[in-house]
């Protein structure tokens, strides 16, 4: 994927945070699920894509618990973040509907071919 | 703290302080909260993945331009110059063996395999295939390292003398890892974005194909017979001198034979040419990444020629010492940090200078 989009896997993240405000771990978890288990982001990944949200603004830090001894950092959509995931969703929408068309089309083709 | 955090912890040294400073301890959350119950080491894909993230973030972090389009310009032509130029010298390394030995021995097998990840790795650079010529020029560049490592116990001159190679097999692998993903070029920095032409890329690639053949092909040319040495290796005979080849003295290319001169003199002149036809920024910031091996390969003739003259007297061998290895691991690293400096002071003079006027 090119860029003025995002990249599958930030894509997926800024979807798994619409949701809700999440921690680390339940992004890679909610990731898995909503990719049906095609996509599954390892720690350095996410943190690098976590990083490059929060540089361009498209995510923020929401709250910090520390859980068994352990800091959980959540992270939630800000509204730049919302209004890119909005466009970035439309745009891969137009692109599915447009390919759908032309298989529609390559499909009416071969079956007036094969008749 | 339990051995498999101890371990996680250790893989996140590898990351920048900064870095660190604000994931590490909710990078170590993630980590433990992943592992399986029982699990005592991290996994392989986890473990690289935190490597490759880490060394990402790393050379990020020294870029002090890192992300502009000159320098992401600059490693993306680096990227692919320096893994074109690993490629030739592993594939020379294996023709001359393969001229020697009419079949390939256990180390041209080890050379060709290099080789081949080079090649691979400077094609997919040329192709753009970012992600893929990351990790096929790491790979390479860790098979190089583990090469020379495993050669220093019983040939330390041998690290001496590939010592600038493997400097640019980490530099060619480093731009392209912390290459950014490509981005939209606005159209004004479109040129800037794409530093290489098709036809350059093809023209480095068949230049270090010939450069890299011609001992091959000299030695087929030049072919009369075997001769068994003795211990049931047959080693290649030519018709030396053959008619339509000269030997040289001892050259800088290689085994001396005309035709491997000229095709490394046409493979630099290609190099050069590239070179002087990016934009001055890029090239610039080319020629920063290039200087530490090339500062590398000066300091070894220079400083390290009493060394390499009279270690090959000595059994057993003489191993480096503590200053020596300094010096090597030292020269690349502030070579580069120089030329970065110096990249920067000059373009901030000459914006100065056209405020000025």
């Amino acid at each position: 994927m090119t860029d003025t989009g995002l990249r599958e896997q930030a894509f997926l993240v800024l979807t798994s945070l619409a949701a809700e405000p999440q921690h680390g771990y339940a992004v890679i978890e909610d990731v898995q699920r909503i990719s049906e288990g095609r996509v599954r982001l390892h720690t350095g990944s996410l943190y690098a894509i976590l990083d490059r949200l929060r540089e361009t603004g498209l995510i923020e830090v929401d709250r910090e618990e520390v859980v068994a001894s352990r800091l959980r950092r959540y992270y939630r959509l800000t509204g730049l973040g919302a209004t890119r995931l909005a466009e970035e969703t439309e745009a891969m929408r137009r692109h599915a509907n447009a390919a759908a068309a032309r298989l529609r089309r390559l499909d009416v083709a071969r079956e007036g071919g094969a008749a | 703290m339990t051995g498999l955090e101890r371990r996680y912890r250790r893989l996140l040294v590898w990351y920048p302080a900064g870095h660190r400073a604000a994931y590490g301890e909710e990078m170590l959350g993630v980590l433990m909260a992943g592992s399986a119950p029982g699990q005592r080491r991290p996994g392989t894909r986890e473990t690289l993945d935190l490597l490759a993230f880490a060394l990402r973030a790393r050379l990020r972090a020294a870029l002090p331009a890192g992300r502009s389009p000159a320098w992401n310009a600059a490693l993306e032509a680096f990227g692919f110059l320096g893994c074109a130029l690993a490629a030739t010298l592993a594939l020379r390394a294996c023709a001359v063996g393969l001229s020697y030995h009419l079949r390939l021995s256990d180390a041209t097998v080890a050379t060709a395999a290099l080789a081949v990840a080079w090649t691979l790795a400077a094609t997919a650079a040329g192709l753009r295939l970012r992600r893929t010529a990351a990790v096929l020029a790491t790979l390479a560049a860790l098979g190089q390292a583990f090469a020379v490592a495993e050669r220093y116990p019983s040939d330390p001159v041998a690290l001496v003398t590939n010592w600038w190679l493997l400097v640019l097999a980490v530099a060619a692998a480093g731009s392209l890892v912390a290459l950014p993903r490509p981005a939209t070029p606005a159209p004004e920095v479109a040129p800037a974005r794409r530093p290489l032409d098709v036809g350059s890329r093809i023209a480095v690639l068949v230049a270090g194909l010939l450069a890299a053949g011609a001992p091959l092909m000299e030695a087929v040319a030049t072919f009369s017979g075997t001769m068994d040495t003795g211990d049931g290796v047959d080693v290649v005979v030519w018709t030396v001198p053959p008619p339509h080849t000269l030997w040289l003295p001892e050259s800088p290319f290689g085994d001396g034979l005309l035709s491997t001169v000229v095709t490394g003199l046409v493979l630099l002149a290609v190099l050069a040419t590239v070179v002087l036809r990016l934009t001055p920024m890029v090239r610039r910031r080319v020629l920063a990444l290039a200087a530490p091996a090339a500062a590398v390969a000066v300091v070894v003739v220079g400083f390290f020629n009493g060394y390499l003259q009279s270690t090959p007297r000595f059994d057993p061998q003489v191993y480096l010492v503590a200053p020596q290895w300094i010096v090597l691991a030292a020269t690349p690293v502030l070579v580069f940090a120089a030329g970065a400096w110096l990249v920067g002071r000059h373009e901030r003079r000459i914006a100065s200078g056209a405020l000025l006027t």
